[in-house]
């Protein structure tokens, strides 16, 4: 196990070091820091001497290679912008974007999975007609109209929650209930799929002939089988998720790390961006190797060990 | 002949205090009565949400731009600032000011100003944030401080400036630039600055800053000016406009910044209106003047003579904007009425691409940006929809904002827009246009505008001036040095019980950055 894990991270190093290579390459080849943070007034000399000042009049190679060493002692920079460490910008931002990501994913998981589950084991039926519907719309409306729509019904019409911020529990539900919405569609889709696989399996009509009650076939045999997607599709969303959902940050003013790589990007705040980049290549890995890890808790039948 | 330059100046300085003492003070008495019912109707407290993220409070840690310095022109003070009816030079913290000569300025600065914290209000104070700008280049005041030779305290009251040639912009630059910040701040550090701003100004900050969170700010009651209404003052900085407008008819907040024109209906009902700051920002697109096809003076008037002005404005700016005409917008020095437009007439520009060799029209690429300037898109949608009734292909490339900055600085594009917003001095947008960017700056096209900018620079004489910057305008305007299309209305939503409205400057334009200022203030 100790093994696959060094592997797994080990394998992770290149991907890092790609993204970021990638990333720096096209930020600079878009346009000068110096334009954007400096008013239009500032003169050549200003410019010059900010560049000078963040190290941007090095040649590229150097400024990357300078990047890389730094990062590996643990210096990641400061923000062009506010003028903090980089890192600190971003640790600013992380609770904001794990408050929404883990409330929208579990919205989306105690609405999505149940649904499925019904619309599956009740398949043709009214209940399995709606809940495809409305998957169906969950999945193709745009999360910048749902949002705003939202807003308009539920804050400025029946003013039952607030438009915008963070803060307070009733700010976090429209904002999560926009984001959930696409996850909360898809997981109902594929859990009805799955649990449709599943259900015809030969294991099942034994349970129903051994006598099981309904629910305990469903819940304890047919859904557990049916996981494995699932699973593997909530570790993708909220790897996603956990780099910030920049349509529902700016729709509700939510100040998570969305909107802060947009802005970052915007105003070519390399260091932030930079920062923001490592920090989801590093949720992808570590969640990539939860999912496998939870593969095997899920299905005995796949190992993660390596073979002797 | 400098000489008496001076004089008249001097004896003019002398009037204009005198007529913006007696002329300021009813403003105030005028407008706190037309303040009052908001405070009858309970708005003591306004928040105004504003559309870029606050960055610092601290005006000397970042230049930060138009909104930053909003918010930071609440709690500090320039020495003289631009504002009133007549946008012209008003005392702040200087009470007065006078050259001595030519490249002397003397500033006599108010007694008896307190900072927030109690500290008296000295010279050394405006010392310390003028060394804290020379020395910061993050800071982009080098266009202001470069041409100052010696910066000195005369005495605890009195500021000399010396130039190294005479500068007429120094003074509106640096009411546009230097916030003065307590020399305190040394003591306690940037850090705790940056949390709990001191200034002199009419607002202190309520309670400490921290990132990502409003700036709440109280009325300074000890402001030498008086205190203002309302009481209490927030900025928020809500990014979307949707939101903006959103929060503005819950009664959340009371003033939105830049309200898009599809938001309008929205906000024009109920008790939320929109107020418009007329001319706020010019937009004007940029020719290589080095490369073919817009080398050629008539190519250039070919493309103003294909544009329909009048149409872009009412049709797809929905009549919140003016046709531009000159390179000034109306109310800035060296506007002028008196320039022929060019008028919508194909067959004219068919003539004169033909005699610049394109008789068979011409197909050029234009780098436009989409949503950052009210309608931009549809604008040059509409342009090249024009164009094409004279034989003339523009090929729209939408290019993201920094790039279109620095591909204008490198040269690198055949036509790019430039934006300016409603300015206290001409000289850095002439300088933005003609001097920055590679293909202008290096075309014997512009050389006389260049000698007639550097000429201006020098003219003290504000008259004087303004009729350099009208032959300049008249020139760049002739030989079509810019394609031009169109100055933009600034749009704010409001609470209808604040009853403010933006600042209007010299009967149509507005600064942008004074007006929330100004009008809540004054």
């Amino acid at each position: 196990m100790a093994r696959f894990l060094i592997g797994r991270v080990l394998q992770s190093v290149p991907a890092l070091v790609g993204v970021t290579l990638v990333v720096f390459l096209l930020l600079h080849a878009s346009g000068d820091p110096a334009d954007l943070m400096l008013p239009p007034e500032a003169t050549d000399v200003d410019r010059q001497a900010f560049r000078h000042a963040h190290g941007l009049d090095r040649s590229l190679h150097v400024q990357y290679a300078l990047f890389v060493w730094h990062t590996m002692r643990g210096d990641l920079g400061q923000s062009f912008t506010y003028g903090d460490p980089a890192l600190d910008v971003l640790l600013r931002r992380l609770p904001a974007t794990v408050e929404l990501a883990l409330t929208s994913t579990a919205l989306a998981l105690l609405v999505g999975v149940p649904c499925g589950v019904v619309a599956a084991f009740r398949r043709n039926s009214i209940a399995d007609y709606l809940v495809m519907l409305g998957a169906s719309l969950g999945q193709s409306v745009a999360g910048f109209w749902l949002g705003l729509v939202l807003i308009m019904l539920l804050s400025v019409q029946l003013g039952l929650f607030p438009a915008s911020g963070r803060g307070t529990l009733a700010q976090l539900v429209l904002p999560a209930v926009t984001l959930s919405t696409w996850l909360m569609a898809l997981l109902a889709r594929l859990t009805r799929s799955s649990m449709l696989e599943v259900l015809r399996s030969d294991y099942i009509t034994t349970a129903y002939a051994k006598g099981l009650a309904t629910r305990t076939v469903v819940l304890r045999h047919a859904l557990k089988n049916a996981l494995i997607p699932i699973v593997t599709v909530l570790g993708v969303s909220l790897s996603y998720q956990m780099g910030g959902a920049v349509v529902v940050e700016t729709v509700f003013n939510w100040p998570g790390l969305g909107t802060l790589t947009f802005d970052s990007v915007l105003r070519r705040d390399y260091p932030v961006v930079l920062v923001t980049v490592l920090f989801v290549g590093l949720v992808f890995v570590v969640v990539n190797l939860l999912i496998d890890i939870l593969y095997g808790l899920v299905d005995p039948r796949i190992r993660v060990e390596s073979r002797p | 002949m400098a000489r008496t330059d001076r004089e008249r100046l001097t004896r003019r300085t002398f009037l204009r205090g005198t007529l913006l003492a007696g002329g300021v003070a009813p403003v105030l008495t005028a407008t706190r009565v037309a303040a009052q019912p908001a405070s009858r109707a309970g708005l003591d407290e306004w928040v105004v949400a504003v559309s870029e993220d606050i960055t610092t409070t601290d005006p000397l840690v970042e230049a930060g731009g138009a909104i930053r310095w909003m918010v930071s022109y609440h709690m500090f003070e320039p020495l003289v600032g631009y504002e009133g009816p007549s946008f012209e030079a008003v005392p702040r913290l200087a009470e007065s000011w006078k050259y001595t000569s030519d490249t002397t300025l003397e500033l006599k600065l108010r007694r008896n100003v307190k900072f927030h914290n109690g500290d008296a209000f000295t010279a050394e104070d405006v010392l310390y944030t003028y060394e804290a700008h020379k020395s910061d280049p993050k800071l982009g005041s080098g266009y202001v401080f470069d041409p100052v030779e010696k910066f000195e305290a005369v005495d605890p009251y009195t500021i000399r400036i010396v130039t190294k040639t005479p500068v007429a912009s120094l003074l509106p630059n640096m009411a546009a630039v230097f916030l003065v910040v307590p020399k305190a701040r040394r003591a306690i550090g940037p850090e705790a600055f940056k949390r709990h701003p001191i200034g002199t100004g009419m607002y202190r900050i309520a309670k400490d800053w921290a990132r990502d969170q409003p700036v709440e700010l109280q009325a300074n009651d000890a402001y030498w000016g008086g205190a203002p209404s309302p009481r209490r003052l927030q900025f928020k900085f809500i990014r979307e406009a949707s939101t903006r407008v959103a929060e503005l008819q819950r009664g959340t907040i009371h003033v939105a910044e830049s309200v898009p024109l599809a938001q309008l209906p929205l906000v024009k009902r109920g008790n939320t209106d929109v107020v418009v700051m007329k001319g706020g920002r010019i937009i004007v697109h940029e020719f290589n003047l080095m490369k073919e096809p817009f080398s050629n003076v008539k190519a250039r008037q070919a493309v103003n003579f294909s544009i329909d002005r009048d149409v872009l404005v009412k049709n797809v700016l929905q009549g919140y904007g003016l046709p531009h005409v000159g390179v000034f917008s109306p109310g800035w020095l060296g506007y002028s009425t008196d320039l022929q437009p060019y008028t919508f007439n194909p067959p004219r520009a068919k003539q004169l691409l033909a005699e610049a060799g394109h008789p068979n029209g011409l197909e050029f690429e234009w780098q436009i940006t989409e949503g950052v300037y009210q309608k931009d898109r549809e604008i040059a949608e509409a342009v090249a929809a024009q164009l094409k009734q004279a034989g003339i292909t523009a090929r729209l490339r939408v290019t993201e904002r920094a790039t279109v900055f620095s591909n204008h600085a490198s040269g690198n594009f055949t036509v790019v827009p430039v934006q300016w917003p409603a300015t206290v001095d001409p000289d850095r947008y002439l300088q933005w246009l003609f001097v920055r960017p590679k293909g202008v700056s290096d075309s014997k096209e512009t050389e006389p505008i260049r000698q007639m900018m550097e000429e201006g620079r020098r003219i003290i004489d504000t008259e004087k001036r303004a009729q350099k910057y009208r032959e300049l305008s008249k020139l760049a305007y002739e030989r079509a040095l810019l394609l031009f299309t169109h100055v933009q209305d600034e749009l704010y939503g409001i609470d209808k019980r604040t009853g403010w409205s933006p600042y209007p400057v010299r009967g149509v334009a507005v600064h942008h950055w004074y007006a929330l200022h100004a009008s809540i203030k004054r």
